[in-house]
Formats: C-alpha cells, structure tokens, sequence
C-alpha cells in the first residue's frame, strides 16, 4: 500500500469515526428532546384539560366537555381522550361509542386509585403510546380523571427524517472528507515521489537528475539539500577521476623516465660528439644542434611531466616568500624585460615564513609569471604581484596569501573548471601541465590555488599556503 | 363581551400549536360563560338565546342572524346568553335583554310580565313545531314507562318546554309522579348534554328536543332510544320588548321573514338550522299555557 493510499484509508476511517460519533450524540439528544417535548406535551394538555373541565364536569355539561376534548383531540399524536368518573364509568369520550363504558385496565385502576392530583404517564411498550392521565379535582375532591393517550409515531417519524437529514449531512462531509484526503495526499506524495524518483535515478548513477521542487516547505529544503549532495558527490566524483588520471600519469611518467630519458642523454652526447669532430661541416652543426635542441626541449617537458606525477628531491625548509618572488623575478627578468611586461610588487610587512620547498614554490611563481606574459593582449603588459596574510588569531590557520593579478586576455568560463586539468590547454605550443603542475605543487603544500577571470580584462591566480609554526616558536609567541 | 364570545368559537381554530392557549383561555372564561351578561349600552341591541344548546353552538347558529339584524337597523347587536332558562326570563324582566329567542315554556311565562311582542317563530320542519323525546339507551332495560321508575332521569331545565314541561305531563298522564317515583331528577342545562348523560349513564331516562336529537351524532343516536314522542309542539317565538317601538319590532319581523327570499337569507337560515320563519301570534302557545294550567292544577292537588 502506497503512502497516499494509506494517508486516504486513515483520513476515511478517522471522519467515519467521528461522523458516527457525533451523529449518534445528535441524535440520541435530538430524540431526547422530541420525546420530552412530547411528554411535556402531554402532560400540560391533560393537566388544562383537567382543569378546564371541572365546572362542566360538576354541571353534568358534557357537550362542553365534548368542546374541550375536540380542541385537544386536534393535536395530530393525541390519538384517545376520556373523561372518567370516580367510578371508572366513561362521561366522555373522543370516540363517541365508548361513551358510557366502563374502563378496567390496569393503568385506569391505578390512575383511580390514585388520591393524589399528579400526573402519570405510562409507556406501553409495544406500542410506544403514551398515556396521561390526570385528576379532576374540585377543591379536595376527585370527580374523576381525564386520560390522553399520545401516540409516539410523529415524533418517531421526526426522529427518523432527523436521522436521515443527519446521516445524509455525514455522508456528504465523508465524501468531502475522502475528496479532500485524495487531494491533500496527492500533495504531499507527489514531492515524495518526485524526492524518490531522483533518489532511484542518482542510485542508478544519474547525479544530473533535477528534483525540481520549489516549494518553501520541508520538501523544498529537502529537495535543495537533496540537489545540493547531487552536486557534492558529482564534484567529489570529479575530483577522484581526476586523482585517478594523475595517478595513471604518475605511471606513465615513470615508464617515460626511464625508457624515454634514458636514452636521451646518450643521443644528446653523440649529438656533441659529432659536432667536435666536424666543427667545420656546416651541415652536420646545424643538425646536430637540432638535435641538441630538440632533446633539451623533450628533457625539460619530460622534467615538467616528471615533476607532476612524481615529485623527486623535496626538500622542506622554511622559506620567505619575499626572497622566493624576487629570485623568480630577478631569474625572469630578462625574459620579462623582452616582453616589455612591467611587474608591481606590493608586499605586506613582517609576513611569516611558509613551511615548504623553494625551488617547487619558485617553479609555481615562474608558471604563472610565464602564463601571464603569454596571455598579454598588447605589446605591453602588467602583472601585479601582492601578498598579504588571511586568518584570525587561532596561529595554525593563518595564511599566507599570493595573489598574481595580470590584465591579459582572461579565460572564458567554460575553460575555468578545466584549467587545472592535465594536458589540458588553449594556447598552441602548451603542453597543457604548467597549472596542473602549479596545482600539485600546491596541494603538496597544503596550501590552495584559485584562478578567477574576466575574459578579455584581467586573470587573478591567488594561492594560499599555511602558516605552520614550530612548536617552540609557538610557545615563545604565546609566551609574548 | 364581544371578544369573550369570540373567544368560545376557537374551536374552529386549525392551528394546533395554539390549542394550549386555548384551552387555558377557556379555563379562565369558563365562570363568565356560564354567565354572559351584556353591559347596557344605549346603541347597542341585545339579543338574548335561550341555552337550548351547547353555547358555543348557538353562536355559531345565530352570529349571522344577528349580522342581518344590525345591517338592518342601524345598531350593533350582541348575543347574549345565560346559563339557565330562568336567568334568561329575568334578564328581560329586568331589561338587561332587548329581544332574543325564548322557548315555549319561558315565552309563556313572562310574555305579560315582560311585555314582549312575539315576532317571528322559528320552522325547522314542515312546520313551526316540533316534538319532545323521553330518551333511553338501547341496551338498558327500559322499555316503556313503567320501567322508568326508580331511575334517575334528566329534564333540561325547569322551564324548559320539550326537555321539562312536555315531558313532566307525559310522565304524570303515564302513571309517573317525577317527584316521586324517581330515584333522581337531574336538570342538565342543555339538550345536547341530555344525550351524553343518557349515553355515559348520569342518568337512565333524557327528555330532549326533537330537533336536537335528529340532528345528533349518527353514532351516538345508534347507541339511543326514542322511548316516548310528544305531539307537535310550537318552537318558542322570536320575541321584541314592546317599549322599543313598533317601528323596530316591525322593521326585524319583516327582515326575518324576508330571509329565505334571499340567498344570503337562506345561507344565514341554513346555518342556523332553520327552514325559515313565520310569522307568530301570542295565541299559538295557548296550548301550552294550558298545559301549565294543568300542572299546576296538579300541585294544587297535592
């Protein structure tokens, strides 16, 4: 049974319930009431009666009496009255053959026994008539009695239109109740469907699939957080494919170690040789130093590649960034100068030292000073280099931030999640693994590196490294 | 008063829900209806009925007639009624009553005193008269006069004609000294309670009018014996006092008597159970004066 089936079911039986409560108490009341009114009736018209009749009674003016008794006999539940002397004879009757007859039921008897001027009202069980009987007195002394007898057969037809007017009210409001029910379950389930759906489909593998559900309700917060983790484990589910190319890489790159390289000192050596030994053969220096070349050219690609998946000779020390930025500009500067690039440093004071390797560091600060001449839209450009220091007071989580800001070129959108991807490149002579290397490096390092842009205005590559303090300098700083 | 009488013919009231109302309102009026005395009012004629019936009856028989009345002179006119016969005779004795209907028996006692025009008399059959009946119920053991002794019996009232007067005399001429051989005399005030009482055994023997038997329930008449029938005898006369002028007096004869020449005339007589009127003489009731001769000549003998 399906959660909407179930919500209808209860929904149904909890009105029925409560329908039939209430309808039961309505009408146990409402026939309480019908009944009383009856009753009361009866007793008030038997008492008027009585008293009424007492003159004409004494004045053996029966036709009087007969007038009284037409009035009453008027009222449709009224189905006999008699009016009875002391002796049990009949003076008067609604139905005129009784008169005269002498009435010796039980009921009579009692009433006629009775000294007492009160009210008695029998129920006959059977047929559910009612008898009221009252005394007429003058002053102390019993002439005789006045006797209705009320038929329960308009209040039980009453009762009974009651009845049904009330049992048609509940059988209308359970329709509307199970209407309502129907409707109010499709509202809830349908989220809950649509929440399933997706679970079904991101269980299949299906992590694009979109919920969809805009309502400001739980099911709107679940169906964000729902999206929410989609998007989560698709990026995690990115991240480790990713990890898993790099790592494919690593093995490639040392199969390409030593079966490439190896032989790439041997050719470039009897590549010199041949250039010693012919120094005047023109044509064999400018193939030789072809070869020279181009081996150069393979080695420092298979070092960049070499680099990235297996990091040899990390050496970590603490380093300034300072020293480590103008080292690169100072051993760049040459190059940069050839470009006509221009670079402003702006270093904030008193910066502390990073934990970490200077030459992979210097090799970050190279990439990006050499991807940022490269993407210079003009003859001339501008890199703006700044550091500063991010964090609060808790020393672990300070960092030490590098921002490397070029009003180049930018990067498209579409390329900035690609960016660090191995091999991946716009330009046509990138081998597609400086950034990937700058990232690797990066993480090495504990550190972040974010590559935000403005496509045709600027490209900022703003990396952030740990502050990690010595345990005795940690002190000594609390210490102040 | 008016309103009081108006009351008494709620029956007709179809409304079931006022029936208590009514009641209650007949609880309290019942001692003034017993008694209705008309307040005297100059512009105001008032018409008295002898309590042959059920009051009620007899304003519902004769409130059209009355309406004829007061079309033709000019004047309101009230019914007024009483609970006895004798309080009807001293009522126009003392002048409380300008005109009215009185019985036979009354008519003849008070005509002189009373100075009273006889001016129209009722015709409910082929003729004017009508019959008294002594009356039993079918499966007591009255047969015949000689049973009627040691019974109780009803008259009407004591100066009733057909339920008093008529019957006493037939009783006496069959050997029945009412006053004697009787186990109870009852006077019950109207014809129509008579029958009842025959009926629910107050009394074994009912003297009642003719015309007021006939027209009993079927039902009840099943139940009832015609033991005795008078001979004819005169309804009593409808009746002016002679100090309001002939002019008057003349003015509602010719009304009464042109009644059954109209439609509405007729309506108004057909619902008072009347044919139409005649005209009545003070000599039509001679008959009955002797008879009360007789009577008294009965007691004188005594």
């Amino acid at each position: 049974m399906n959660l909407s089936s179930k919500f209808i079911l209860s929904i149904t039986i909890l009105i029925t319930i409560i329908i039939s409560l209430v309808i039961f108490t309505i009408l146990k009341k409402e026939s309480a009431m019908i009944l009383g009114q009856m009753q009361r009736r009866g007793f008030v018209l038997t008492d008027v009666l009585a008293m009424a009749s007492v003159n004409a009674f004494l004045n053996y003016d029966y036709s009087t009496l007969k007038r009284y008794m037409d009035i009453v006999a008027k009222d449709e539940d009224v189905i006999s009255i008699m009016i009875v002397d002391k002796y049990g004879r009949v003076k008067m009757h609604s139905n005129s053959s009784l008169i005269g007859s002498i009435i010796d039921d039980n009921f009579s008897i009692k009433v006629l026994n009775s000294s007492q001027p009160v009210f008695q009202a029998n129920k006959i069980s059977k047929k559910e008539d009612y008898y009221y009987s009252a005394p007429i007195m003058a002053g102390d002394q019993k002439l005789g009695i006045i006797r209705i007898a009320m038929s329960n057969k308009n209040a039980a037809l009453e009762i009974k239109t009651s009845r049904n007017r009330l049992l048609m009210i509940g059988a209308l409001t359970l329709v509307i109740g199970i209407l309502g029910a129907i409707f109010m379950a499709g509202m809830i389930s349908k989220p809950i469907r649509r929440l399933a759906e997706g679970a079904k489909a991101v269980s299949k593998g299906d992590l694009n699939w979109k919920v969809n559900i805009t309502s400001k309700d739980e099911f709107g917060i679940l169906s964000d957080s729902f999206q929410y983790m989609t998007r989560n484990l698709r990026k995690y589910i990115e991240s480790l494919v990713k990890t898993e190319k790099l790592a494919v890489l690593g093995q490639f790159a040392s199969i390409i170690a030593h079966e490439v390289r190896n032989p790439m000192e041997p050719i470039k050596g009897s590549a010199e040789i041949l250039q010693d030994i012919y120094k005047e053969d023109v044509v064999i220096k400018k193939y030789t130093q072809i070869i020279k070349e181009e081996i150069s050219e393979l080695s420092s690609f298979l070092d960049g590649f070499l680099e990235l998946a297996r990091p040899q000779n990390v050496k970590f020390q603490f380093i300034d960034i300072h020293s480590l930025i103008k080292e690169t500009l100072t051993l760049s500067e040459h190059y940069l100068t050839e470009h006509k690039m221009r670079v402003d440093i702006s270093f904030s004071e008193n910066l502390p030292q990073i934990y970490g390797d200077p030459q992979q560091i210097k090799q970050v600060y190279m990439n990006l000073i050499l991807n940022a001449v490269q993407a210079k839209r003009r003859d001339t450009g501008l890199l703006k280099v700044k550091s500063y220091l991010k964090g609060n007071k808790d020393f672990n989580k300070k960092l030490v931030i590098v921002d490397f800001l070029d009003y180049g070129q930018g990067i498209p959108n579409e390329h900035i999640d690609k960016i660090f991807d191995p091999f991946y490149t716009t330009k046509e002579e990138g081998t597609g693994l400086g950034l990937s290397i700058c990232l690797s490096i990066i993480e090495r390092h504990s550190g972040k590196i974010e590559i935000e842009s403005e496509l045709g205005q600027w490209t900022l590559v703003r990396m952030n490294l740990p502050v990690i303090y010595m345990q005795e300098e940690l002190t000594s700083k609390e210490h102040e | 008063m008016k309103i009081l009488i108006k009351f008494l013919t709620y029956h007709s009231f179809k409304h079931t829900l006022f029936k208590i109302h009514v009641l209650i309102a007949l609880y309290f009026l019942l001692p003034v209806s017993n008694l209705l005395y008309a307040q005297h009012i100059d512009a105001t004629l008032r018409f008295g009925h002898i309590t042959a019936e059920n009051p009620t009856i007899i304003f519902k028989k004769y409130k059209p007639i009355l309406n004829i009345i007061s079309k033709e002179i000019g004047a309101e006119v009230i019914l007024v009624q009483t609970t006895s016969y004798s309080k009807m005779q001293k009522a126009f004795l003392d002048k409380e009553i300008d005109i009215g209907i009185l019985n036979t028996f009354s008519y003849i006692t008070i005509s002189d005193k009373a100075e009273l025009i006889p001016l129209v008399r009722r015709v409910m059959n082929k003729s004017g008269n009508y019959q008294s009946y002594i009356i039993v119920r079918k499966n007591g053991n009255i047969k015949g006069y000689s049973d009627i002794k040691g019974k109780i019996l009803a008259f009407q009232d004591p100066y009733s004609t057909s339920g008093y007067l008529v019957p006493k005399i037939m009783l006496i001429n069959n050997g029945i000294d009412p006053e004697k051989d009787l186990k109870e005399v009852l006077f019950i005030g109207t014809h129509d309670s008579i029958i009842y009482a025959v009926l629910n055994c107050t009394a074994d023997v009912g003297t009642v009018a003719s015309y007021i038997f006939d027209s009993a329930d079927p039902k009840i008449k099943d139940k009832i014996e015609v033991l005795e029938k008078s001979k004819p005898i005169p309804l009593g006369p409808m009746v002016i006092r002679r100090d309001l002028g002939k002019e008057l007096a003349d003015k509602i004869k010719i009304t009464m008597l042109g009644l059954e020449k109209s439609k509405e005339g007729r309506i108004t007589l057909q619902n008072a159970k009347l044919r139409r009127f005649e005209d009545a003489k003070d000599s039509d009731y001679d008959i009955l004066r002797k008879m009360v001769e007789f009577l008294k000549k009965g007691d004188k003998g005594k």
